[in-house]
């Protein structure tokens, strides 16, 4: 489940499994290096096969080993994984060229090459006939004129024996493949103008392959393989050349070896070298591949590949990741902004509760100066209005001579009130009682005092009077007595 | 799409859709925030115009405060005095006392509902009772007029004749406002 995520998220979903061999090379590779490996007796060489994005071939430089069956495998691995390591690639295609070919029959199938293809992998015996043994592995190659296919039959074990070689280089086996299959299918198919007429010698370093263009069946007599040196393949091409019908005949040359012309009967004006450009055309043939065609891997036991989606679909899941990195961009954006609304928020709060904590100290604040004010004032109206009686008593009692006595003496506010009520029982001539009284009052007059009323009243007993006298207190100016 | 990549394609898409309709409700959280800033900002500004006012109604407040400050501090012990009502006690004793005086003394609860001026304020009544020569008593007198500046005389009652004088005063101390809520003046 993870794998397959990953693989969806970083794009991989959408690109072929680089051993996938149903898609091409260059779709396999668009912009990837790849190590195309070719050995035959004797002699094992590599080079780098570059695919541009443009779709463009382009091989290498080659490195060369010498090599001998009884080296083992192990020579030959060191030597790839080196040159893998220099390419910097993991995927080898192996172009094979020793003891492949050992059937080479010529067969008619009228389809299509789409329809070829496909039924050559799924069903192979309806175009390869009966003898289609699972101890085989097939490939074909229709002549780009004649109605004609030929096909070739290669022995499964040896195919395996070579596969194996390449088990313990930790590298990916991209392709499996003979140079000249690889070679005519090239041809055939991508560059079919270029062998049109002619009669075709294909030289592989192992094997020799001569297409007679006689309008008449393909078969296995032009083919030679077993080469141990280029003096003996020279030799074997030179025996197949000589077997043309019309040594005047226009006969097109590809050869991934140096073949001494005399003896190999390559010369004269009528032999056309071709793919002279590219130093190892069975590299170029094995990783060129047009659009519509599709050259067989001759792996007879591919590693299952791993499926990949077309790339329409990539717009759509890409669209829906963008659209949840948006969705998640737009989330942490509307996050940060929320989360500094939210402490703008929270500062505005504490902001407001300082506020609100300072009103409330104003508040008490206010409330002390305006309880102290009231303590003030009344603790000024309390003692604004405190008068001292003792000189008062003393005025009083001590006018009270001249034949004026008191019988009783008394000095009253009554709660609070701004009025002192002064009450004396005086016995006497009324006339100095009338004098004595007039004295007080001024007394009390000359205190600040102001006479509110006056009751005289006769007491029990002679020459009496109860005199009360209510005098109201000096109260200052400033000071507002209001009595609710 | 293929079986491999059929469940990852789902949780692409599960995720796709989750994505959206989280950042819809966050866009809608944030909405909400917003409003809510929006609130707290008109909240502040206004706790600012309150602050504002509250400090002008200090400083108008705080006018002239200083006097009363000094006014308090000169009369504020003298009106605690009238909270210790033992103390107010001994010292009428001790002064009839020093003039020979004989005493008597009279419960004097506190009253709550003394009217004074505009309010009822609580008060201490303090009644005490001599009785010696008229001299000796009207400078007792003097005396506690002078050692009470806050006491108010506010009843004087004085019989008898000579050197067999009988004074009762009756001293009250204001320690406290109560009927119009404010508080204590004393405290």
């Amino acid at each position: 489940m993870l794998r397959p995520l990953l693989e969806l998220l970083n794009g991989t979903a959408f690109r072929p499994d680089p051993i996938n061999s149903e898609v091409r090379m260059a779709e396999r590779f668009s912009g990837k290096t790849v190590l195309a490996v070719g050995f035959r007796p004797g002699l094992i060489k590599a080079a780098p096969v570059r695919f541009a994005r443009n779709g463009t071939v382009t091989v290498g430089q080659e490195s060369t080993a010498a090599w001998a069956q009884n080296d083992g495998a192990d020579v030959i691995r060191r030597f790839v994984q080196k040159a893998a390591g220099a390419a910097k690639t993991e995927d080898v295609v192996l172009v094979g060229s020793h003891q492949w070919l050992s059937n080479l029959t010529d067969i008619t199938f009228p389809g299509s090459d789409r329809e070829r293809n496909r039924l050559l992998v799924e069903e192979p015996n309806k175009i390869v006939g009966e003898n289609a043994g699972e101890a085989t592995v097939l490939a074909i190659v229709t002549h780009p004129t004649v109605s004609r296919t030929l096909k070739f039959a290669f022995t499964k074990a040896e195919l395996l024996t070579d596969c194996a070689i390449f088990h313990g280089t930790g590298l990916r086996l991209s392709r499996l493949s003979s140079g000249c299959y690889a070679i005519l299918r090239y041809l055939a198919e991508e560059a079919p103008e270029s062998i049109k007429g002619k009669e075709l010698l294909i030289v592989d370093g192992n094997s020799a392959l001569m297409v007679f263009s006689n309008d008449t069946a393909w078969d296995d007599s032009g083919f030679v393989s077993g080469f141990r040196n280029a003096a003996e393949a020279a030799e074997k091409v030179g025996e197949l050349v000589s077997r043309r019908t019309d040594p005047t005949a226009r006969l097109a040359v590809v050869s991934t070896i140096e073949l001494d012309a005399e003896t190999a009967k390559l010369t004269g004006s009528n032999i056309e070298h071709l793919l002279t450009t590219q130093s190892n055309p069975d590299f170029f043939c094995v990783c060129s591949e047009g659009k519509e065609h599709v050259a067989t891997d001759l792996n007879p036991e591919p590693s299952e590949p791993r499926p990949h989606l077309p790339k329409s679909r990539r717009a759509f899941v890409f669209s829906a990741l963008a659209i949840s990195l948006g969705c998640g961009a737009g989330a942490v954006a509307v996050n940060l902004a929320t989360l500094r609304e939210v402490r703008e928020i929270n500062a505005a709060h504490e902001a407001q509760n300082a506020l609100i904590s300072e009103g409330a100290r104003i508040s008490e604040a206010i409330g002390r100066i305006e309880r102290d004010r009231a303590k003030a004032d009344l603790l000024g109206k309390w003692v604004s209005l405190g008068v001292s009686v003792q000189p008062i008593i003393v005025t009083t009692v001590e006018s009270a001579d001249n034949g004026v006595s008191l019988d009783e003496f008394s000095l009253r506010t009554g709660d609070g009130a701004p009025q002192m009520e002064m009450k004396v029982v005086a016995r006497g001539d009324s006339r100095r009682i009338g004098a004595y009284i007039d004295k007080v009052s001024n007394a009390f007059g000359a205190a600040g005092f102001n006479l509110s009323n006056l009751d005289q009243t006769p007491a029990p007993g002679a020459n009496a009077i109860i005199f009360v006298g209510r005098y109201n207190y000096p109260i200052p100016s400033k000071i507002s007595w209001k009595k609710e | 799409m293929n079986s491999r990549y059929l469940p990852a394609g789902i949780i692409v898409a599960i995720c796709t859709v989750i994505s959206v309709v989280a950042l819809n409700s966050l866009n809608a959280r944030a909405a909400n925030v917003h409003a809510d800033l929006g609130v707290a900002k008109l909240d502040l500004q206004e706790a600012q115009n309150k602050s504002i006012d509250a400090k002008a109604k200090l400083a108008n407040a705080s006018a002239g405060s200083k006097q009363v400050d000094q006014f308090l501090g000169s009369w504020g012990l003298y009106a605690e005095e009238g909270n210790a009502l033992g103390g107010i006690v001994d010292k009428l004793s001790k002064l009839a006392y020093e003039r020979n005086l004989i005493t008597t003394r009279r419960p004097t609860p506190t009253r709550e509902d003394y009217p004074f001026g505009a309010v009822s304020a609580t008060v201490q009544v303090v009644g005490f009772g001599v009785s010696g020569s008229y001299s000796s008593i009207l400078d007792w007198l003097g005396e506690v007029e002078a050692a009470f500046p806050y006491g108010r005389v506010e009843s004087v009652i004085m019989r008898g004749r000579s050197n067999d004088i009988e004074m009762e005063i009756q001293l009250t101390f204001m320690i406290g406002i109560t009927a119009d809520g404010r508080t204590h003046a004393s405290k």
